[in-house]
């Protein structure tokens, strides 16, 4: 069945909650734009993440995409997720 | 007066010197053949929890006494550089072998100290309240050895599990890890590059190239020219037992499988990644690493609502500063940070089993909670816990009441004290 591509704004929210889940308690007031790495996440927690994308989302994205400044903010990470939805 | 202080990792160490320094006879007991547990045999780089947390850039010490007094030892020696700020936390990355010396040198100073190594605990004995001798066994040869003040920093909480002491221990551990150190690899490992093997791991176990234990690898630029250092968070072996810190087939079975994964995983790196051509393993550690074990029900047992707001106690003596880092999966820690990044007071009667006025309990095995331990588990705090332990016991030893006030004033005094 047909299922929509989530927008921007939700993909942010879902990834901060898989985050918040899987890898680290972020405030609730987390913005898409505020830094990952100083909230705590750290290149311990990639493959963790990667993981866990992939196990909700369905995505494992490629290598050439896996970058400390795409991992940077939430934004970031959702328009790179959106592009991969978009492109499957 | 003697003080006998079971176990010589970094929370034994801390301990021993701190009894010693107080003015009581001690004898520091350890299985291995050198001193600092995790931190040598297990080749645990980097000390964690050492310093607070903070956002402002830059590291600020939050033990004043014994841990700072290391960290400068191991400094001066090469074994450590400046501490350095991962995600929200700094640490401070150790060379193993000059950690082993830098320990060795130090408790050589103290004339009240005497070290045995391989010296293994095999029976407590007790007299009501009061333990009165511990026995050791040295390959065969077994002895009984009186005191009248005990520290165990077992990490297993063996010496307090031996006196009867209660204990208790997590239905789901967390993870133990397989570190080791790769050198001859010619590729700046930045976090780019550390991220990218993390994903490439991932496409290898898709394929069937790798098993998919390899999935717990973490890796770190090492010190030296040309080294990487792995650690390698272990799962169960698939159809065989699960991990149990008291069972030798298990612990067994955990090693075999941590060096097994380890080859394949290095050999995988050799072939298809790109600055790995030259790359070997370098060394083995002594043991695969603990991050949980038994745990003693002490006077107060810390939770992890304390750690998250940061919980103040009148009868404080150590601090935890470290976030509540779970590792109950393989692929990376579950990171749970205090309110405003407080430090939490680690009081007295969290090292103090109930009834047993002559045991201290210090290090991973302390009276906490299973989600508390995992943010007190680490050697930072183990120092800590593990000096003010020292104290105690020595006050104790002398037949007095410790007082949290008094061991407080002992660890700032030690601060910057030579060795």
């Amino acid at each position: 069945m047909f299922q929509a591509i989530p927008d921007q704004q939700t993909l942010e929210a879902q990834l901060a909650d898989l985050i918040r889940e899987r890898l680290l308690d972020l405030p609730c007031d987390f913005g898409a734009e505020t830094n990952l790495y100083e909230a705590g996440l750290d290149s311990m927690g990639i493959m963790h993440l990667l993981l866990a994308i992939e196990d909700r989302f369905g995505i494992l994205l490629p290598e050439a995409d896996v970058s400390q400044k795409n991992f940077c903010t939430l934004a970031n990470l959702g328009r790179l997720l959106r592009n991969r939805l978009v492109a499957e | 007066m003697r003080v006998i202080v079971a176990g010589g990792g970094s929370a034994g160490l801390a301990a021993a010197v701190a009894a010693a320094r107080a003015g009581a006879q001690t004898l520091l007991l350890e299985r291995h053949g050198s001193l600092g547990g995790m931190a040598t045999a297990a080749l645990v780089h980097s000390i964690c929890g050492l310093y607070f947390l903070r956002e402002e850039p830059g590291a600020l010490p939050a033990h004043p006494g014994f841990p700072s007094t290391l960290v400068r030892c191991l400094q001066e020696a090469g074994g450590a550089g400046e501490p350095v700020r991962l995600g929200r936390v700094d640490v401070l990355l150790t060379r193993p072998p000059i950690f082993a010396a830098v320990a060795d040198r130090i408790a050589a100073t103290q004339p009240n100290l005497s070290v045995r190594f391989h010296t293994e605990l095999i029976g407590v004995e007790r007299c009501g309240d009061r333990i009165q001798a511990v026995e050791v066994i040295c390959r065969g040869r077994r002895e009984r050895l009186e005191g009248e003040a005990f520290v165990d920093t077992s990490g297993d909480a063996t010496l307090a599990h031996l006196a009867g002491v209660p204990c208790e221990i997590a239905p789901k551990l967390q993870r133990p890890a397989m570190i080791f150190p790769m050198g001859g690899v010619k590729l700046l490992l930045d976090g780019d590059e550390r991220m990218r093997l993390a994903r490439s791991l991932i496409s290898a176990t898709r394929s069937g190239q790798l098993p998919q234990g390899v999935l717990g690898a973490h890796f770190r630029p090492g010190a030296e020219r040309g080294e990487v250092w792995v650690t390698l968070d272990l799962d169960d072996p698939p159809g065989g037992l699960a991990f149990d810190p008291f069972c030798p087939e298990a612990l067994s079975a955990a090693e075999r499988y941590g060096r097994e994964l380890a080859l394949e995983l290095a050999a995988f790196l050799k072939e298809e990644r790109s600055g790995f051509e030259g790359s070997y393993i370098a060394a083995w550690p002594a043991r695969v690493g603990v991050r949980e074990s038994r745990r003693v029900v002490g006077r107060y047992r810390l939770e992890e609502a304390d750690l998250l707001r940061g919980a103040s106690f009148p009868d404080a003596v150590a601090r935890s500063t470290w976030p509540i880092e779970l590792r109950e999966t393989t692929h990376g820690p579950r990171l749970r940070f205090p309110e405003g990044g407080r430090a939490c007071d680690i009081p007295l009667r969290a090292l103090r089993p109930e009834g047993m006025d002559h045991l201290f309990v210090a290090g991973r095995a302390l009276s906490a909670s299973h989600e508390a331990q995992a943010a007190l588990r680490v050697i930072g705090t183990c120092l800590a816990t593990g000096e003010a332990a020292g104290y105690a016991a020595a006050m104790a030893a002398k037949g007095g009441e410790p007082k949290a006030s008094d061991i407080r004033v002992a660890c700032e005094m030690e601060t910057n004290l030579p060795y």
